[in-house]
């Protein structure tokens, strides 16, 4: 569920910083880059997947077509509606995956509480 | 001591330092000047500053450690304008402290005279803040034992304080939170799945309305200043202090981005919710029911989601060009994690 920052804004961020005079902050700021083309690499490597697989997940949910984008959009207006809900196991397990995989690509080390889904290898 | 070491003409440090080396006798008795001033916190507009008041006389138990806070002009923009007056601030404190509250005793409101602007000045407590200290490094593990029990009978005795006594303070009951932050969500994104969801969770799931006690606003792991052996020293950072839900303090407490890591101790990362609710119940509090806590938890969550797009939307804005406020846009998925183990809790 990328919305902002996309990786564009990431790269051109640190590229920006990496042409700008140093300071005495560099030490921070170097880790805050590395963590930035981090995601940015994760994502170019594991988002192609992840995207194709809920995009498959929401075509069932909402029986329509679309990239994804114009099928988040759809879920998310449909779930403020009510004409989808979170307690049906289907959406609920789409809801699961697709944020895990968002956070295997933004943060992956960060520690939670939320289950792997049924069928994972984890 | 660095109090004299050569600083740039344009820096305040000069400025508040002859300031309160002025207020020297007021501050302490027979404090003759102010020494080792150093700004503790950068950025924002509210200035942290340590110094000491040191007296002429020998053996008077030598140097006072003291705290101001400063409201200094200008700097970046705080993400929320919602932070209160200092001298209400120094009102809480002094309300804390009579109600048995471990906080920084208030030594003294600034008033326009003392030429600081909006200032106090407190005891400097010792001890550590740093969450991922206090919920991991083993020599804070005594501090564990401890600190879940502090923290509920302090939360009791904060939410005792008879708010009559009080500086007018805004009424937030739950419902008026989360309008609060879906505004600003709607204003600030998409409809995003897992946003939609926890809404419709967190809506069917208010609670009752309540008789507003006074609530910390942002009693967390971090906020709370810990000693290795003793725990609790010190409740810090009333700025955002309220009426309202006495719950909210404690599911805020339990959000999982303040456990630093330490997942499975739900409260900051130090203690079980039972420890917390059985010391809020014995010191006074009223029994709170597990949901009500969890709900809070999830207002809370949902609250760190809204930060972190208005934080990503200072940067889509040119109005901060860093990485850092970029970046701070792909903690996002955290919250959402963290929506989705809440709901997944309760079905």
């Amino acid at each position: 569920m990328i919305e902002g920052p996309r990786k564009e804004e990431l790269v051109e961020a640190t590229v920006a910083w990496l042409g700008s005079p140093p300071t005495s902050a560099d030490g921070f700021h170097r880790k805050v880059a590395a963590n930035a083309l981090g995601i940015v690499s994760r994502e170019l490597e594991q988002w192609p997947v992840a995207e194709a697989a809920a995009v498959a997940r929401m075509r069932t949910i909402l029986g329509r077509d679309g990239d994804y984008t114009a099928l988040n959009l759809a879920l998310a207006e449909a779930l403020r509606a009510g004409t989808v809900s979170a307690d049906d196991p289907a959406v609920f397990d789409h809801l699961r995956r697709t944020v895990l995989d968002t956070l295997a690509i933004d943060q992956p080390r960060y520690r939670h509480e939320l289950a792997a889904p049924k069928d994972s290898q984890l | 001591m660095s109090a004299s070491e050569p600083a740039a003409a344009s820096d305040p440090a000069d400025f508040v330092l002859a300031r309160l080396d002025a207020l020297a006798s007021a501050l302490t008795p027979g404090g003759a000047r102010a020494t080792g001033l150093r700004r503790l916190t950068g950025g924002a507009s509210l200035e942290t500053w340590a110094f000491d008041i040191e007296g002429d006389g020998e053996g008077e138990g030598g140097a006072r450690p003291l705290i101001l806070r400063r409201r200094g002009g200008g700097g970046e923009a705080e993400v929320f304008e919602t932070s209160l007056p200092l001298a209400v601030e120094a009102r809480l404190l002094k309300a804390a402290e009579e109600g048995g509250v471990a906080v920084a005793r208030l030594v003294r409101d600034c008033g326009g005279a003392d030429g600081l602007g909006e200032a106090y000045v407190v005891e400097r407590v010792s001890g550590e803040t740093l969450g991922r200290r206090i919920a991991a490094d083993p020599a804070f593990a005594p501090a564990r034992e401890v600190l879940g029990r502090q923290c509920g009978e302090a939360l009791a005795r904060i939410h005792a304080i008879d708010p009559t006594g009080l500086p007018p303070l805004e009424v937030q009951d739950g419902r008026a939170v989360l309008d609060r932050y879906v505004d600003i969500y709607r204003k600030s994104s998409n409809p995003r799945p897992v946003m939609e969801a926890a809404l419709k969770w967190m809506e069917s799931r208010l609670p009752p309305p309540v008789q507003p006690s006074l609530v910390h606003g942002d009693f967390r792991n971090g906020n709370l200043m810990v000693d290795p052996d003793q725990g609790l020293t010190a409740v810090l950072d009333w700025e955002l202090a309220h009426l309202g839900d006495p719950a909210e303090d404690l599911g805020w407490l339990c959000v999982n981005s303040w456990r630093f890591g330490v997942t499975d101790r739900l409260v900051g990362g130090f203690a079980d919710l039972e420890v917390l609710l059985d010391a809020y119940r014995a010191a006074g509090g009223e029994p709170l029911s597990v949901e009500r806590v969890r709900f809070w938890q999830a207002v809370g969550t949902f609250k760190w989601a809204v930060v972190t797009m208005m934080m990503y939307r200072t940067f889509a804005s040119g109005a901060s060009r860093s990485v850092e406020r970029a970046v701070i846009g792909r903690r996002l998925s955290e919250c959402e994690v963290d929506l989705l183990a809440l709901m997944e809790a309760s079905r």
